[in-house]
């Protein structure tokens, strides 16, 4: 996991023009970035515009970074996060998703192949989260990785630490009874 | 604290119990030397957040993205270079030449003011 103290110089770096500090920005935090929008918004070419505008932001943003206040990765999936909700309301707003319109599950391996069983496992579980509620996967997602507390994914949501927790105890008690009925 | 307390916390915390409040921590501790269910929970919970992560981040082409990003910054910037060449953005700002802008073609096109000023807004919005 980067240190708090690693973004700052980096940051810091970046907001003096340093491109190099900038791209160890992007290689750290970009891929989990695209994976938590990707899931989110359900579209990889989606999420490429979404994180490429976020780190744009940050890169603009940076001469006037402040140290000791917000953690920089807090600040920047904040961004994401508010560009791919309103992506996801503007999409539903040209058409409504229905539960009805999700694919089907794949049916169940008969065995054999562990490979496989582990793909078809996965598989399942992508597809237990993204039928999760909007703000439930959301922080579903946001926890993933262990790298953020729930205090902040409550910063990144915009929303309270209980909120937050409320939303995770539904979603991995439904995620954790998914992953049951594979076993 | 009881097994359902335990799962509670551990599907708002998480199985990593550094997460957990301070105040709550001691007694989880506890239950897990005692419980024999309480740690296959902890064991159950640490397993879904493994296959949780695996499910989101095995798919992602991880140098394909950071390459994605950098290039995409690098040509903004290339663009934004060469908008900060133009020497009336020095002089004026960009709200400045968005209303220069919209002034010109105010005096000078068929349109009517409220075009105009819509035009140096949609200029002083689109710009850097």
């Amino acid at each position: 996991m980067p240190s708090n103290e690693d973004d700052e110089m980096l940051v810091a770096a970046a907001g003096r023009g340093d491109e190099r500090a900038f791209n160890r920005l992007v290689q750290r935090h970009a891929p989990r970035l695209h994976a938590v929008v990707r899931r989110h918004v359900g579209s990889s070419d989606d999420a490429d515009e979404i994180v490429q505008d976020a780190f744009w932001r940050a890169w603009r943003a940076s001469p006037r970074w402040q140290p000791g206040g917000a953690r920089f990765s807090t600040w920047l999936y904040r961004v994401a996060v508010n560009r791919a909700i309103d992506h996801l309301r503007a999409a539903r707003r040209r058409q409504e998703v229905t539960v009805d319109e999700m694919p089907e599950a794949p049916a169940a391996s008969a065995g054999g192949d562990t490979a496989a069983d582990n793909r078809q496992i996965l598989g399942l579980m992508r597809q237990a989260i993204d039928q999760l509620p909007e703000r439930q996967r959301l922080a579903v997602l946001l926890s993933t990785g262990e790298e953020k507390s729930n205090a902040e994914i409550a910063l990144i949501m915009e929303s309270s630490e209980g909120a937050v927790e409320q939303l995770l105890v539904r979603a991995r008690r439904r995620l954790r009874k998914t992953y049951r009925d594979l076993q | 604290m009881t097994l359902e307390d335990f799962d509670e916390g551990l599907l708002k915390w998480g199985a990593d119990l550094a997460k957990w409040p301070d105040e709550l921590r001691p007694h989880a501790e506890d239950l897990l030397a005692q419980s024999e269910a309480a740690r296959s929970m902890r064991q159950e919970m640490t397993d879904l957040a493994t296959i949780l992560d695996t499910a989101v981040m095995s798919d992602v082409p991880v140098g394909a993205v950071s390459a994605k990003v950098q290039q995409s910054i690098a040509e903004r910037r290339e663009r934004q270079g060469l908008l900060d060449l133009l020497p009336l953005k020095k002089i004026f700002g960009w709200g400045s030449l968005a209303g220069i802008g919209g002034g010109a073609i105010a005096a000078f096109a068929p349109v009517s003011a409220g075009v105009s000023a819509m035009l140096s807004i949609a200029l002083g919005g689109t710009l850097p």
